[in-house]
């Protein structure tokens, strides 16, 4: 028990990471234009939008991993209140941004780990960046690690090769890899999209456990509103390349304000049987070809002439909503 | 792994088999045999007198059963003399061997150093100058020929007034002499295989470069040497291994001209005044030499396959 408890004090306590304005330019073409989001320690963000909204292209530019050709063009980010947007590898390296203060998980487990080299000389990698040295310090570490994220025989898994663990147990080591730098903010990419349904869920409690019991910044990138209602604290929805709406994980689903969050939440399945899913017509526009105004007009179900024209602003409605859209204010009224 | 040898071993002793019967076949076809070689010095020669001495060598049998008289001597261990200085097979093997294969594995290091250090710079180097430079140089050094580099090297020595010591002399008799004589032929041989190395090499870990691995590598902080060398390169190695192994095969034949150039009393030279004078015993244990040499260089690449990648060593076990 800590002597002085400051319960009062916890909205102000600034967040661990703010993205703010973020563009990204791979080429002369634009992939991500505006996104803004903040995550504070403890906290659990997801960040929802269909495959080719931006949510890949906006972790990998906070974390500096973003692949040739690709550029941050505008906006901030904001690590502890620091700018790191525009850092080199190597100042991000000096500066402990890779790995020692921010981890990160990746999709596909097979490929994020190298196949030549043992789960244990890739663990120690990370535990290097907290000082650890000694071979036998690092062995039982590591192995402590592996316990932890639950892998049978953890000493013994050390010494295997990525190919002789199952994806589930991938997945299990690249966590302790990620987090055995010990970051304050951890980032998970889709983290269960190449593994087996059965072991999704395993997987996620994990992720969760872990980031409540370290106290870590979250940020989790889905696709899968399921994964949002169990994992997440807060919601940024991303459409085209924007985030177009963030509340808490609560208000998103109870009371869900954009129209492309509405339609996100109407085309899940209801379990009910014989009942039809309602989809949203069409997919996400392509990143050299954004429509005029609002991203999603196109397939907005209430978009007006004026949609295509004016491009909506990331503002707080008068409902205290954070939203993307021309029509917020007709939007304050539940479903 | 020790089954997967001695296939390999069984396999390599067939395809010897294959070698000597060929090389024993075509060679006999060649115009001009060892008898008229032998009498072209002696002034009369008559019919009677070549048929005599072919009976002497048993050359006048059918080439079967020639053939069986010698690969059964061969089986028990016995490669026959020489036609011309009547020594010992064996032995003149034997003693050309030993500065062949030091030629032949100086040569192949030189080649593995450079190629790998020049490939993995140009790729790092990706697009500049550099990289260019690179490989301008790597293709060049594939487009010279080993005989022309070895001409060059020689000539390019005596223009500097330096002369390569002679006679030759073994690396334990006097190793200060021998490495002048083996380091110039060594790298004349090498850099067609550094060039081959290099261009491999350089597109081996461009194309690991874009790899997940090496991005969740970076994620973790790993610092540039490891990232690149522990990472990248590992996992480039493998179809540079590959490479390796049909390079060695190259160079092997190049030995046999770079020998000639340099005056090393080695296999190839060997070889080459055995073809001129038609010593045909001679000419079939050297090349049936060179086959198993070949074989066993290569069951030595695809063993190393494993020590390079924990998958392959689970598939030989």
């Amino acid at each position: 028990m800590k002597a002085a408890p400051a319960p009062a004090a916890a909205p102000a306590e600034p967040p661990v990471l703010a993205v703010d304005g973020l563009a990204v330019r791979y080429g002369r073409t634009e992939v991500i234009s505006d996104v803004t989001l903040s995550v504070r320690r403890g906290e659990a963000l997801a960040l929802i939008g269909e495959s080719g909204s931006g949510k890949s292209v906006t972790v990998l530019a906070v974390t500096g991993l973003l692949a040739r050709g690709g550029a941050i063009s505008g906006g901030t980010v904001t690590l502890d209140g620091e700018e790191i947007g525009r850092l080199s590898e190597r100042e991000r390296r000096r500066r402990g941004l890779l790995g020692r203060r921010v981890g990160m998980i990746f999709q596909n487990p097979s490929r994020a780990l190298d196949p030549v080299c043992t789960v244990g000389q890739q663990l120690n990698e990370a535990l290097r960046l907290t000082g650890l040295a000694d071979r036998a310090a690092l062995r039982a570490r590591g192995a402590e690690w592996l316990r932890h994220v639950g892998l049978p025989d953890p000493g013994e898994a050390l010494d295997r090769y990525p190919h002789q663990l199952s994806g589930g147990q991938r997945q299990r080591a690249m966590i302790a890899i990620a987090l055995a730098s010990e970051p304050e903010l951890l980032i998970a990419d889709e983290p269960t999209t190449a593994l087996d349904v059965t072991i999704q869920a395993q997987v996620l409690n994990l992720i969760r456990g872990m980031q409540r019991e370290l106290n870590l910044a979250l940020i989790l990138v889905t696709h899968d509103f399921g994964v949002v209602a169990a994992m997440a604290d807060r919601v940024a929805v991303m459409y085209g390349g924007q985030v177009v709406e963030t509340a808490s994980v609560g208000e998103i689903i109870r009371t869900p304000r954009h129209p492309y969050t509405r339609a996100l939440l109407r085309s899940l399945p209801t379990g009910a049987p014989g009942a039809r899913i309602a989809a949203l017509a069409g997919s996400v526009p392509q990143a050299g070809a954004m429509p005029s105004g609002c991203h999603f007009h196109p397939r907005c179900p209430l978009a007006q002439p004026r949609c295509a024209a004016v491009a909506p602003t990331f503002t707080m409605a008068s409902h205290g909503r954070l939203m993307r859209c021309l029509r917020a204010e007709e939007l304050a009224d539940d479903r | 792994m020790l089954t997967f040898a001695l296939r390999r071993l069984v396999l390599g002793f067939l395809v010897l088999i294959a070698v000597s019967i060929i090389v024993f076949v075509t060679f006999r076809l060649v115009p001009g045999d060892v008898v008229s070689q032998q009498l072209s010095e002696a002034g009369a020669v008559t019919p009677e007198l070549l048929a005599q001495k072919r009976a002497q060598l048993g050359l006048d049998q059918p080439i079967l059963v020639q053939f069986t008289r010698w690969a059964g001597a061969v089986l028990a261990g016995d490669f026959g003399t020489s036609l011309w200085s009547a020594r010992p097979v064996f032995d003149l093997i034997g003693a050309a061997v030993v500065p062949t294969m030091q030629l032949a594995v100086v040569a192949i290091l030189i080649g593995l150093v450079l190629g790998l250090a020049s490939g993995v710079t140009s790729a790092l180097w990706r697009g500049t100058p550099g990289d260019l430079g690179l490989r301008v140089v790597s293709t060049l050094a594939l487009a010279i020929p080993q005989l022309w580099l070895g001409l060059l090297t020689l000539t390019g020595l005596a223009a500097v007034g330096y002369f390569i010591p002679l006679p030759y002399r073994t690396f334990l008799s006097d190793p200060v002499v021998n490495l002048q004589q083996v380091i110039f032929p060594a790298v004349a041989l090498s850099l067609g295989v550094a060039a081959a190395l290099s261009r491999l090499t350089r597109s081996a870990m461009l194309e690991v470069a874009e790899a997940d691995f090496m991005r969740a590598a970076r994620a973790r902080g790993v610092s540039s040497a490891t990232l690149y060398l522990g990472h990248g390169l590992k996992n480039a190695l493998i179809p540079v291994i590959t490479l390796l192994g049909t390079q060695f095969g190259h160079l092997l034949s190049g030995t046999v001209i770079i020998e000639r150039i340099f005056n090393i009393p080695g296999l190839g030279n060997l070889l080459f005044e055995a073809v001129a004078s038609r010593d045909y015993t001679v000419v079939q244990a050297a090349v049936i030499t060179y086959g198993l040499i070949t074989i066993i260089v290569n069951l030595l690449v695809d063993l190393s396959y494993g020590v390079v990648d924990p998958r392959v060593r689970e598939r030989l076990s």
